[in-house]
């Protein structure tokens, strides 16, 4: 139960990055690389912060953000203004960031042993000791009340995470943004200034990434200068493969989805771990099962494998470019 | 384009638009929770003398390899037998700090009856969640920088294991004997690797006391090393390298070699292994000791003695090779009072 539990938290954790990744890949079609950066950012901001003990924990989350968004208005900045090409941008800031976060940090790793965080916050609030193991049953498990609250709380971080870009996209702003993903010329014809909503979008995907760094800074209790290294590839694989379960664009939908891939990816890592004989082949495991898990769904719809000829309207709709419009 | 729906149609159309993959998401749980529930109850069900034994490292490196074999080795010597006192499982991160917490998750659910952590992050992973299972660490350069505890013997109840600092000292001894009037050593350092840093300050610190100033060179990839290691050695007059032993030099370890041989600079490493890679010597609290020392510490510990009342411990052991070869090309002597104290020679 613990491992499941824990598994559920940093799924949670990192879905929010996932969020972040959608935005950026599917509504402005690149991936942002900058995430990486920023998600190393967030978690050496919230890290230092929580150390210095100044600020609650909810106010590090939201400094750690706002880190997060600025690197990600550099990158939006350097695209736009400087017309140099997306990936190229996020590579320059990722680059970057590293240095910044290990100045941001003085050295490379940061331990927040006993430090308030906001799961430690989160269970002071429900009266839960840092202490005493208390276990509590969830239908015939035992589980620990700590384990349970973690991943209650990155439920509920993800929810309002995913809710709020929800909302979001769906107000006027959100609608110049995502029109600008998908049109420039027609956006911009239409007034809406590119450039910023670009800016903003980056920013705002940032955001998202530096948050859920912070948050997994707070959940492993410490933080490392390379802890983003590999971040925004796993963020990717969660995004697409709640895609193919989901099958379905609408905003709702596709946002449900990434946080759903980001929970189903880190549960085949978990069960690869628990299996996994050789610890050498962890990472071939983990592949194979993604492969599967997306693999199984088709064959599942009337084999579509076998078909020779499929339904030319519903290849037309599997292969057009996913898009949320 | 949105689908415009009723309000009635939505309780069905996203319920079975998110359908299968709930239902895949709820598979791969019960799955896992079954398949962990199972591992707790055949770890209740072993009585006596047999131990389950758990390694987790953070990265594959040669010096995290080495660890690993040492305390496989290290177990043996202690006289238990694998099979039959005791099973031992590995557990390697890949350097993904998320996966890092889903091992430390799965090895605190099965119940091992100890731990050994290789590497800092390892160490700190296991020091947040793991609160009564022993944990034994190793390849570990600043356990009190990690938060394992306040000082040497006063620390978290639960963790004791080996602090693999370098001998910082006696590796300048060493580079005065072997050339008494050298004014300037250097290295490559990674600022990424908090105990690299640590130790290129410790080696600046040992080297200052003897009136030698270090040159240090930052490569932050694998990639950076070898233009590092030719910026270290060209122009800055840098008489000998120390390099000091952190993950990215021991694997990059042949570029610094590579670009130091192209300047005839002696190389010292601090890696046992590096000798026979073509360092003209190693002074080295080698990490395969290290990795035998933690081994020993577990005994103790599976024997019954509290981890709180065993101090960590630097690797026990400081071992010299000699690298003729490598000495001569570089153009250096080795004087007898050195080459007699070596533990073994690659010739």
């Amino acid at each position: 139960m613990p491992l499941l539990l824990g598994t559920f938290t940093i799924g949670f954790i990192l879905s929010i990055l996932a969020i972040g990744a959608l935005i950026s890949f599917r509504i402005f079609n690149f991936a942002d690389i900058t995430s990486e950066g920023s998600l190393a950012l967030g978690a050496s901001a919230a890290a230092v912060l929580i150390a210095a003990r100044s600020f609650d924990p909810f106010t590090v989350l939201l400094i750690a953000s706002a880190a997060g968004a600025a690197a990600g208005a550099v990158t939006g900045v350097l695209h736009t203004k400087f017309k140099i090409n997306a990936l190229l941008a996020g590579i320059l800031v990722m680059t970057a960031l590293y240095s910044v976060n290990l100045h941001v940090m003085g050295k490379s790793n940061v331990a927040l042993m006993n430090e308030e965080t906001v799961f430690t916050f989160f269970n002071k609030c429900l009266s839960i000791s840092e202490t005493a193991n208390k276990t509590v049953s969830v239908f015939g498990w035992p589980a620990g009340a700590k384990d349970l609250s973690g991943a209650a709380l990155s439920f509920i971080l993800a929810l309002v995470c995913g809710t709020a870009l929800f909302w979001f996209l769906r107000t006027e702003l959100g609608s110049a943004m995502r029109a600008t993903g998908d049109n420039p010329q027609m956006a911009s014809a239409l007034g809406v200034n590119t450039d910023l909503m670009v800016i903003a979008g980056l920013a705002l995907s940032n955001a998202l990434a530096a948050l859920s760094g912070a948050l997994l800074a707070s959940y492993q209790g410490f933080a490392d200068v390379q802890i983003g290294i590999g971040m925004l590839v796993w963020g990717l694989a969660s995004v697409i493969i709640g895609e193919t379960l989901v099958r379905e664009k609408s905003i709702g939908l596709a946002i449900t989805s990434a946080v759903m891939g980001s929970v189903f990816f880190r549960l085949l890592v978990a069960i690869a771990l628990r299996f996994g004989m050789n610890p050498n082949d962890m990472k071939l495991i983990t592949a194979l099962f993604v492969l599967m898990a997306l693999i199984l769904p088709s064959l599942g719809r009337g084999g579509k494998f076998f078909k020779k000829k499929a339904d030319p309207k519903e290849d037309a709709a599997a292969t057009k470019p996913s898009e949320i419009v | 384009m949105y689908k415009r729906l009723k309000y009635s149609e939505w309780l069905i159309y996203y319920p079975a638009k998110l359908f299968p993959a709930l239902a895949l998401i709820f598979a791969a749980s019960a799955l896992l929770l079954f398949s962990s529930q199972k591992a707790a109850e055949k770890a209740g069900g072993t009585a006596g003398k047999f131990f389950r034994l758990a390694v987790v490292a953070y990265s594959d490196t040669p010096i995290s390899e080495e660890g690993r074999r040492g305390i496989k080795d290290g177990l043996m010597e202690t006289g238990m037998d694998e099979k039959r006192d005791y099973e031992m499982a590995e557990y390697s991160a890949h350097s993904d700090a998320a996966a890092l917490n889903g091992i430390i998750d799965a090895v605190k659910n099965a119940d091992y009856d100890l731990i050994f952590t290789i590497s800092t992050p390892a160490l700190q992973a296991a020091l947040k969640k793991i609160q009564k299972t022993p944990v034994v660490f190793s390849s570990t350069g600043d356990p009190i920088g990690a938060g394992a505890g306040k000082s040497f013997s006063s620390h978290a109840e639960n963790v004791t294991g080996i602090c693999s600092m370098s001998d910082f000292s006696g590796m300048i001894k060493l580079v005065k004997e072997i050339s008494p009037d050298v004014k300037k050593i250097g290295t490559v350092f990674c600022p990424a690797e908090i105990n690299s840093v640590l130790y290129k300050d410790c080696l600046k610190k040992a080297a200052e006391g003897e009136g030698i100033s270090l040159e240090t060179v930052p490569a932050n990839s694998a990639g950076e090393v070898a233009d590092a290691a030719n910026s270290l050695c060209e122009g800055r007059g840098v008489e000998i390298i120390c390099q000091i032993a952190d993950n990215l030099s021991a694997a990059s370890f042949p570029a610094i070699l590579k670009a130091a041989a192209a300047e005839r600079i002696p190389v010292f490493g601090f890696i046992e292994s590096d000798a026979k890679k073509g360092a003209a010597l190693s002074y080295a609290k080698d990490y395969y000791r290290g990795g035998i020392d933690s081994a020993k510490l577990a005994f103790r510990i599976l024997k019954g003695e509290k981890p709180a009342g065993i101090p960590f411990e630097y690797i026990s052991k400081t071992t010299l090779v000699i690298n003729k070869k490598a000495a001569e090309t570089a153009g250096i002597k080795i004087p007898k009072a050195v080459a007699d104290r070596a533990d073994s020679f690659i010739e």
